[in-house]
């Protein structure tokens, strides 16, 4: 257990020491939420409702989306690429942990302190604009363990991205078609419910949905409460089915670093 | 009648090094109040070279050998003082100086990472702007003693530490600067690659009546290179003569070597 | 004049040395090929898909978006392509590669400026001019002998708008302390704004970008000119001072920042 908490503890302070890039993660996450914040506006401007969507909802929406999209910001790929490039995996691989369990560990210190700092801040400005009165508290119940298996996915798919950085020396392209992959999936521009017929039944099958959609869909009011429990079950699967898929990647990638000797 | 090819006067460089204290109240205290400490990294030199000389500065890390010769090929700005190179002033005439000079940094290159040799070379062809019939000539010249062949068309970062000084020296020599600095040249070079350094910047001395000024820890330099040496110890000129002379100041040490530790252990008589 | 036109061959010499050694990574410049189309194709397919709920945003069309979409990227990629340099300033002090530059009888700016290059500023720009072809196709603008001239103009004025942006940013690295400066990749991502009209935006933005970080006058007031949208004066003239007035600034930094790289050392 001890040792758990002191990769955590780790992680945190990386995430200190590092707190000009989560600061600029944080400021280009933020000028995107804005950027959409204005849109929907003035869309909502000319619309009282959109497929389902009004002005109030779509507000709590993008908030909501700003603080899933803050934690594991820092896409833990590269330094995945970069100690395999330097053959410093080697020494991670000698630790009595498995390297997902090491790597998941340092992630969610930092991961904590992103998520916390985002919650105070969201939560203020939630308080701000809507007042206290339209908050059911087992809404914000449900959101917060729908944002932990949310974590969880995002987690998994930066875990099995990661992998791919054992078969090419391009560790960038590798973060960056992540992130394009996730921004669009997982909603966290454009809720998946607008999106178009038939890509809306592809996408909301995807483990995508998990990161962003169905957290803000639940506390949003969107997702009836039986929809809620439905939503957590799908995340809940999607983190199994990842994570199993996961543990394969690892396999044949680390038999690939014998063949990278020294 | 050789001319005056460098010329310092009263060269001065003092840094403000800020007084930070530790923790949370030391960083308020150093927003509202800093405070800054005085360094003088070289503290009122003078020399003068020649046209045609060979000269090595010595000194310990930190005596401010490499300081001088960032101020020296216009790299830093001085505090307080003069110096002409060739005429002009390394600093304020940047661009003029840097077409008279040639720069070896012993521990980085001037050449480009990716690309062969030989287009590095074809870019400074450009870039200083050397007459066609010249640039041939020394190419030829400098590929035949320093042996480039071997490797003129692989790119630099695929080089062996040897043979990218090599290429450096011959980079910095197309353009027949009459000034070459080489700041620790042969740091790290195996005896082999030495004598050929040696040898290729003697025969770039003798031919060309270029003028080195070198820094080095390395003893085989001075020997070998040069007949003037200049000895730095924390910003000030304890030694500035003829090597031979040296000898004179140490009368019962037998070898320069014994004069460096000395030196080096803090021990200056002058 | 003659010098002028010397640094210009000596340019185009050293971002070719710059292209051939990318040859020697060719794998990567096909991923960055496909990475940046992927990005590019759902970037534009969140615009078509916010469209397919609403037919305005702003008063905008879909097409008309397209316009400042195509100024954005074609500015991006011309940056990446003619001047990446100005991105890796934080590494150039760190690793004191100036130093390199300072004994060469070059100034040192344009040494920088063309020590990189990145090939997929090329894709950027050429996708731009597809993007930007097909919104005008789509658009009902009435075009003039003054209008065409103006849309060459302020695309190249905007590019270097962005430049001068990037350049200050990655300046700030002669200053700041440590090896990374991540305020160039803050700028472009604020960027992100510009991909939609101004008048969304509440007054203190509007503000900002119109008069601090000046990313009106990349997209929105060439376009909304082009397209005969109102309020458009005095923006779309305010273009071409608002460019010299960043090169000046841009070149100030970098007097600055060399002054204090010189005195300090490294």
């Amino acid at each position: 257990m001890r040792k758990y908490l002191a990769l955590i503890k780790g992680g945190f302070l990386e995430g200190i020491a590092y707190k000009e890039n989560f600061l600029t993660g944080l400021l280009a996450n933020f000028v995107q939420v804005v950027v959409f914040y204005y849109v929907w506006k003035s869309i909502f401007l000319y619309h009282t409702e959109i497929n389902g969507y009004t002005w109030e909802i779509m507000k709590k929406y993008v908030i909501v989306s700003f603080l899933c999209n803050s934690t594991f910001s820092f896409g833990f790929e590269m330094q995945t690429a970069n100690s395999i490039i330097s053959g410093n995996i080697i020494t991670d691989l000698l630790k009595p942990l498995s390297y997902r369990s090491l790597t998941f560990f340092k992630a969610v210190g930092t991961a904590g302190m992103e998520f916390l700092i985002t919650f105070l801040w969201c939560g203020t400005f939630l308080v701000m604009c809507n007042g206290m009165q339209n908050i059911e508290v087992w809404r914000v119940l449900l959101l917060l363990f729908s944002i932990l298996l949310g974590m969880g996915i995002k987690f998994n798919i930066q875990y099995i991205f990661s992998m791919f950085c054992f078969y090419t020396d391009n560790a960038y392209g590798v973060v960056k078609g992540r992130e394009v992959l996730t921004n669009f999936c997982s909603g966290a521009l454009v809720p998946l419910a607008l999106f178009p017929g038939f890509l809306q039944k592809i996408v909301t099958v995807m483990p995508f949905s998990g990161i962003v959609y169905i957290p803000c869909s639940i506390f949003d009011g969107i997702f009836c409460w039986q929809k809620c429990w439905e939503a957590l079950l799908f995340q809940s699967v999607w983190n199994v089915i990842l994570f199993a898929f996961g543990s394969i990647l690892w396999k044949k990638a680390s038999s690939v670093i014998a063949l990278y000797g020294g | 009648m050789p001319m005056e090819s460098i010329a310092v006067k009263n060269l001065y460089k003092k840094y403000k090094i800020s007084q930070r204290q530790e923790g949370f109240a030391g960083m308020v205290k150093y927003l509202f109040h800093p405070q800054y400490k005085e360094k003088e990294a070289v503290k009122g030199i003078s020399f003068s070279i020649q046209q045609g000389e060979c000269v090595a500065f010595l000194g310990a890390n930190g005596a401010g050998k490499s300081t001088t010769i960032k101020m020296l090929t216009g790299i830093m700005k001085p505090t307080e003082g003069k110096i002409s190179v060739m005429g002009n002033d390394p600093f304020r005439e940047r661009l003029i100086n840097a077409g008279k000079i040639g720069v070896v940094f012993g521990q980085k290159t001037q050449l480009w990472w990716d690309i062969p040799v030989k287009d590095s070379f074809e870019l400074l062809h450009s870039i200083y702007e050397i007459p066609d019939n010249v640039y041939e000539e020394n190419l030829n010249l400098f590929k035949k003693i320093l042996e480039l062949e071997e490797f003129i068309d692989q790119p630099a970062r695929k080089l062996s530490l040897g043979q990218r000084v090599r290429a450096d020296i011959a980079a910095a020599l197309l353009h027949d600067p009459p000034v070459l600095f080489l700041d620790e040249p042969t740091i790290g070079l195996d005896v082999a690659v030495k004598q050929k350094v040696y040898q290729f910047l003697q025969y770039i001395n003798k031919e060309k009546k270029t003028t080195i000024l070198l820094t080095s820890h390395d003893l085989k330099d001075m020997e070998w290179l040069c007949r003037r040496l200049i000895i730095l110890e924390k910003g000030e000129i304890l030694f500035d003569d003829e090597i031979t002379k040296i000898f004179d100041n140490y009368p019962e040490a037998e070898t320069l070597e014994e004069i460096i530790i000395e030196l080096f252990n803090g021990n200056t008589k002058k | 004049m003659g010098r002028y036109r010397k640094y210009f061959k000596i340019y185009r010499k050293m971002q070719e040395m710059n292209i051939k050694s990318l040859m020697y990574y060719r794998a990567d410049f096909l991923m960055m090929t496909f990475f940046t189309l992927l990005s590019q194709v759902s970037n534009l397919a969140v615009i078509g898909i916010i469209y397919t709920n609403i037919p305005t945003v702003g008063g905008w069309s879909v097409w008309e978006i397209l316009l400042l979409y195509g100024y954005l990227l074609f500015s991006e990629g011309w940056v990446n392509f003619f001047f990446q340099g100005s991105w890796k300033i934080a590494q150039m002090v760190n690793k004191s590669e100036i130093d390199r530059f300072l004994v060469r009888p070059l100034p040192a700016g344009m040494q920088m400026v063309a020590s990189r290059i990145d090939f997929d500023g090329l894709n950027k720009m050429i996708i731009a001019l597809g993007i930007l072809s097909v919104g005008i196709k789509n658009c009902k603008i009435n075009w003039t002998i003054i209008k065409i001239l103006y849309f060459v103009a302020s695309l190249l004025t905007a590019s270097m708008i962005r430049f001068c942006m990037i350049w200050m940013a990655s300046c700030m690295s002669f200053w700041m302390q440590g090896p990374k400066n991540s305020l160039n990749y803050l700028v472009l991502s604020v960027g992100e704004m510009a991909k939609y009209p101004l008048i969304i935006y509440p007054g203190l933005l509007k503000g900002i970008f119109g008069y601090i970080i000046p990313y009106a006058y990349i997209s929105y007031y060439p376009a909304g000119f082009l397209l005969g949208k109102r309020d458009m004066l005095p923006g779309y003239l305010l273009l071409f001072p608002v460019c010299i007035g960043m090169l000046w600034l841009s070149a100030v930094c970098l007097k600055r920042g060399l002054g204090k790289y010189e005195s300090a050392g490294n």
